[in-house]
């Protein structure tokens, strides 16, 4: 299925010596809501994914494409709703992705940081408080002093500005920016080797979002494991490692941040960049658009699902998605027109 | 925040004033009065009633009665009561302290049992349990108070034991102090019962509603993605926000629990504000009407105020001063 | 519009069995208050002093163990051993129960004079379904009538509720300034003594032995202008945020008369809210009159509404001996509940967010 020369990436057979730790395989994860039901539908369909130590991984779709729910299941926070199946392998344990288990993952082992900073802190309580909750729950650190100490260095770490009076402060007295910060300082307390950022900077404006993605590659820097979802391609491509791409569900791409952008493989990841681009320079006289709208999961087309769209698409499109194939070195691309399995 | 206090007070103490001038002039101007009454009285000559009406005043222009009223009230004589022949302000202070009594227990039955339910109702909500609480929910809050008094108290009868009416017994008197405490327990026993029953079913269905929009709030998914226990999550910080909302209606139901309960009050002879009204608006008894409706007044303002410095405490991002007056 | 939230409504009844009995309930309630002289055996007032506190009747279909028409035993006042008043059958008197019989004359519709009673057991004997009051009144002819009192009063009230709450609050917004200021001080006045004892300090000012009808409408006076003041309020708020929409701005722009504006978009914008606040306040006034007639201040005998037909309820004796006195109570609870049901769903339907708290 793949090409024998290509294989730098995971699997390897060779440089085992400098592999970085990995900290999360995801396999064959998929979200079903209402099983068994008539309006049964697949939101998340067969991805796969891993993230090492001091990586930054980012998943890129628009919305509704199943990114969010991908990342609320690796800590089993799905809807009631909806099933998850497949396997999560976080460090040396290995989980069901339908098990309560994964709950107990949250906060030590995965830190999560949402999209709205205005609603994700609780807006009764002062930082203060909220940091002394998480430290002793997830650390035991009982005594205020010291769990105020640990507070005001983690602020200080996510480059909140005067942290020592900061702390003492509610959420409604601090701007958009300083509570995200404030929320990725939260999701750091229970020293956790994985980050998971759920579209942190789109409730930012412009400048700010830049400076928050800065700071998770300085997090991904220090050893930190960071999964990105986001759905815009050109900011995360900047500071991640890897980029996964996905649309209504499926994963179409998956390879090296720069490789995707400099030469997109998949025909949807080509529409993203294009489209990006186009904007950055500003000189297209009409902006590439990817013509068509994103069908919602529960009435997505067979075969792939892109094929309505697709300006390369052929006639097994319809009705069979493509397998994974590697048609440039590192980047594992689902399309028929990228080789597929031949 | 004492600032705010005080022009709160100052506002309701002006619509009070203008409250019992309204009532003040709606029984002056209704045909009869108490004098009128004694005159049918046989027993007492005209030139009895007559003295009396000198005496207080009777005779002088409407407005004039009130302005002298008003001037006694500014050094805390809010009037006669003639058909009691005693002070109002003591005799309404007496009645509102059993009012208040009685009140603060419903007030705690009913937060110690609707805010458990309703939360309870909004973690399993649809199940079973849930369902059929709120449909008790709603029944509780549809039968009506009096109703529901009087079916308790047949109920009672036929169970026997338990005293129905009145606040304490004949013997109260005699009893050690431990029994006195006891037998006007008892004698709360069934009013409370009765006035809880449909502000539990109320606060029920609110706390439940409340709960269940918290619950889908964001911040109350990041408490779990932080990794803390779930009963911090729904205890701690899906609760604090529910409970925002409930103490404005906690103000609301002071007032509301008051009107309620006067009846009641009535029809368990319970020696409160509503028994205090009845008789005195059957008799006419002007002062002592007008006395009631400032008294009551009071209460519904005190319990507002208290709601509003609750809800400062309870939410940081309030601030006094912030808000118009009432 | 509204044909649509119609259809909406009447679906949401086929698929909610509470809804759908509430409204079932309503509309019963309301033909017996429209039909009460047809649907009652005797009239009103109709009484017979030696069945006092008859006790309900049973409906016999068999008479010696063979099928017979329907029939009612004559029943005997004795006393008991302890000297307890009994009712024993006299043995062999039945009276055969019959459709459309005539009786006493009642108005028909405030129409016509009119004899004919649905059901009812001739001159000689006496059918008593729900049991009969201390003089020997039917009790269900005497809830038939009361239900002509309980279940209008809330509409009547509601509505000039309404008009009050919605011109005052109207004018509140609309107009600001001072007259804002006057309407808005006054709703507080109102609102700042406790429901009921305003209603009990207003009653004082009239007499109390105005005969019915005059307290009819008294109390519903009373009950709506305690009514209005809450309303006026939310009124004046929702006037205050439509004021600054386009639509009004435009069509003051184009120099539409303030009537018009008021009439024409004002008032259709806030309307869903109405609906909701009139099926929710309703029960209100059903509580106010009853509690009122209930304490002797309503409704006086030998007229009847629930409230005052449970007055002879307020005795723990009464009750045990004769308990179906205490029926009129649960049609009021019926009435208040269906309210309620009906109330919810349509706020659900037409979710204009605010709550609406009941005067009582």
């Amino acid at each position: 299925m793949s090409l024998p020369n290509a294989q730098p990436e995971n699997n390897a057979s060779g440089a085992a010596a400098e592999e970085p730790r990995r900290i999360l395989e995801v396999r064959n994860l998929s979200v079903e809501f209402y099983p068994g039901s008539t309006r049964a539908f697949h939101a998340v369909v067969d991805a796969n994914f891993e993230i090492e130590a001091g990586k930054m991984v980012s998943v890129v779709g628009e919305s509704g494409c199943g990114k969010t729910l991908s990342a609320l299941a690796l800590v089993g926070l799905t809807p009631p709703a909806a099933r998850c199946r497949g396997t999560i392998v976080h460090g040396s344990r290995s989980f069901e992705a339908s098990s309560s288990a994964l709950a107990r993952l949250r906060g030590r082992d995965v830190g999560m940081v949402f999209q709205e900073p205005m609603t994700a802190l609780n807006p009764l309580f002062s930082l203060d408080r909220q940091f002394r909750e998480v430290l002793r729950y997830l650390r035991g650190v009982e005594d205020r002093k010291e769990a105020r100490d640990i507070s005001t260095e983690l602020l200080d770490r996510v480059g909140l500005d005067r942290p020592e009076r900061r702390v003492n402060q509610f959420p409604h007295q601090l701007s958009g920016g300083q509570r995200q910060r404030a929320m990725i300082a939260l999701a750091l307390a229970g020293e956790p080797s994985l980050l998971i950022a759920d579209e942190p900077t789109t409730a930012l404006d412009a400048t700010l979002e830049r400076r928050v993605m800065e700071l998770f590659r300085k997090l991904a820097d220090e050893g930190l494991g960071v999964l990105m979802i986001s759905h815009d391609l050109p900011l995360v491509a900047d500071v991640s490692d890897r980029v996964v791409v996905m649309y209504s569900g499926y994963t179409v791409e998956n390879g090296p941040a720069h490789q995707l952008v400099d030469a997109p493989q998949h025909p949807y990841t080509r529409g993203l960049v294009a489209s990006a681009s186009a904007i950055v320079l500003g000189d297209t006289p009409r902006l590439p658009v990817i013509p068509g709208e994103v069908p919602s999961p529960d009435r997505r087309p067979g075969g792939c699902p892109f094929h309505p769209r697709c300006p390369e698409k052929l006639d097994r499109c319809e009705s069979e998605f493509p397998p994974e194939s590697e048609p440039v070195a590192g980047v594992r691309t689902a399309c028929w027109a990228r080789g597929g399995d031949q | 925040m004492l600032g705010f206090v005080i022009r709160r007070l100052l506002v309701a103490a002006l619509l009070l004033l203008a409250a019992s001038f309204l009532t003040f002039m709606m029984i002056q101007l209704a045909p009869g009065d108490y004098l009128a009454q004694l005159r049918m009285n046989p027993q007492i000559g005209d030139d009895v009633v007559e003295q009396m009406a000198e005496r207080y005043g009777l005779n002088d222009p409407v407005l004039v009665q009130y302005g002298r009223w008003l001037g006694n009230l500014a050094r805390g004589d809010m009037g006669f009561s003639f058909v009691h022949e005693r002070p109002v302000a003591g005799l309404v202070w007496e009645h509102l302290r059993n009012t208040i009594f009685l009140m603060t227990m419903v007030i705690l039955v009913t937060w110690l049992m609707a805010l458990p339910m309703g939360i309870y109702c909004a973690i399993k909500q649809n199940r079973l349990t849930d369902r059929v609480l709120s449909a008790l929910a709603f029944v509780g809050l549809s039968i009506p108070n009096f109703f529901l008094c009087l079916v308790v108290m047949w109920l009672a009868a036929e169970i026997g034991g338990i005293p129905v009416g009145g606040m304490t017994s004949a013997h109260y008197e005699y009893l050690s102090w431990g029994g006195k405490v006891v037998d006007v327990a008892l004698h709360m026993a069934i009013p409370v019962l009765v006035i809880a029953t449909g502000a539990m079913a109320g606060l029920q269905r609110v706390t439940r509603g409340n709960m269940l929009e918290v619950l889908r709030q964001q911040y109350v998914t990041t408490a779990r993605a932080r990794g803390l226990p779930e009963h911090r999550v729904i205890y701690v910080h899906a609760l604090r926000n529910a409970i925002n909302p409930l103490i404005t209606i906690f103000g609301y139901q002071f007032a509301l629990l008051v009107s309620g309960a006067a009846l009641v009050e009535i029809i368990y002879s319970w020696p409160g504000m509503g028994q205090l009204i009845l008789e005195a608006v059957l008799t006419q008894d002007l002062y002592l009407v007008v006395g009631v409706v400032l008294g009551s007044g009071l209460m519904l303002i005190l319990g507002n105020l208290l709601a509003d410095i609750l809800l400062g405490v309870n939410d940081p991002r309030i601030k006094f001063g912030e808000r118009g007056a009432s | 519009m509204l044909r649509r939230r119609l259809r909406q409504f009447w679906d949401m009844c086929w698929t909610n069995g509470f809804l759908l009995s509430a409204v079932v309930c309503l509309t019963l309630l309301y033909l017996v208050a429209l039909f009460a002289g047809f649907v009652s055996p005797y009239h009103y007032d109709n009484e017979d002093r030696t069945r006092s506190y008859h006790p309900p009747t049973r409906i016999h279909v068999f008479d010696d163990g063979r099928l017979t028409r329907p029939h009612v035993r004559e029943y005997e006042l004795t006393f008991d051993e302890d000297y307890r008043r009994v009712f024993v059958p006299v043995e062999g008197v039945r009276h055969d129960l019959r459709l459309f019989v005539r009786g006493d004359t009642y108005s028909f519709l405030g129409l016509l004079e009119w004899d004919l009673h649905l059901f009812g057991v001739g001159e000689e004997g006496r059918i008593y379904l729900l049991g009969a009051d201390s003089r020997g009144r039917d009790l269900l002819s005497r809830i038939a009538y009361g239900a002509q009192v309980s279940m209008t009063i809330g509409l009547v009230g509601v509505a000039i509720a309404l008009l009050f709450g919605l011109l005052l609050g109207g004018i509140s917004g609309y107009y600001g300034g001072w007259i804002d200021t006057v309407i808005q001080r006054s709703t507080e006045i109102i609102m700042i003594i406790p429901g009921f004892f305003l209603l009990l300090a207003l009653r004082a000012a009239f007499p109390p032995d105005w005969d019915s009808i005059r307290v009819y409408f008294f109390i519903i006076v009373i009950l709506s202008f305690i009514g209005w003041a809450s309303l006026a309020r939310v009124i004046r708020g929702m006037v205050l945020s439509l004021r600054e929409k386009e639509f009004v701005a435009a069509a003051r722009v184009l120099g539409a008369p303030d009537r018009f504006i008021i009439t024409r978009h004002l008032i259709p914008n806030t309307a869903s809210y109405f609906v909701v606040y009139a099926s929710i306040s309703i029960p209100g006034y059903i509580l106010g009159e009853s509690a009122l007639s209930l304490l002797g201040l309503g409704i006086q005998d030998p007229h009847a509404s629930w409230g005052n037909l449970l007055q002879e309820a307020m005795s723990i004796t009464q009750i045990q001996l004769h308990p179906w006195i205490l029926l009129p109570g649960f049609f009021i609870f019926v009435a208040v509940m269906s309210f309620n049901i009906v109330g919810d769903a349509l706020r659900d339907l037409l979710d204009p967010q605010q709550e609406v708290t009941t005067t009582i």
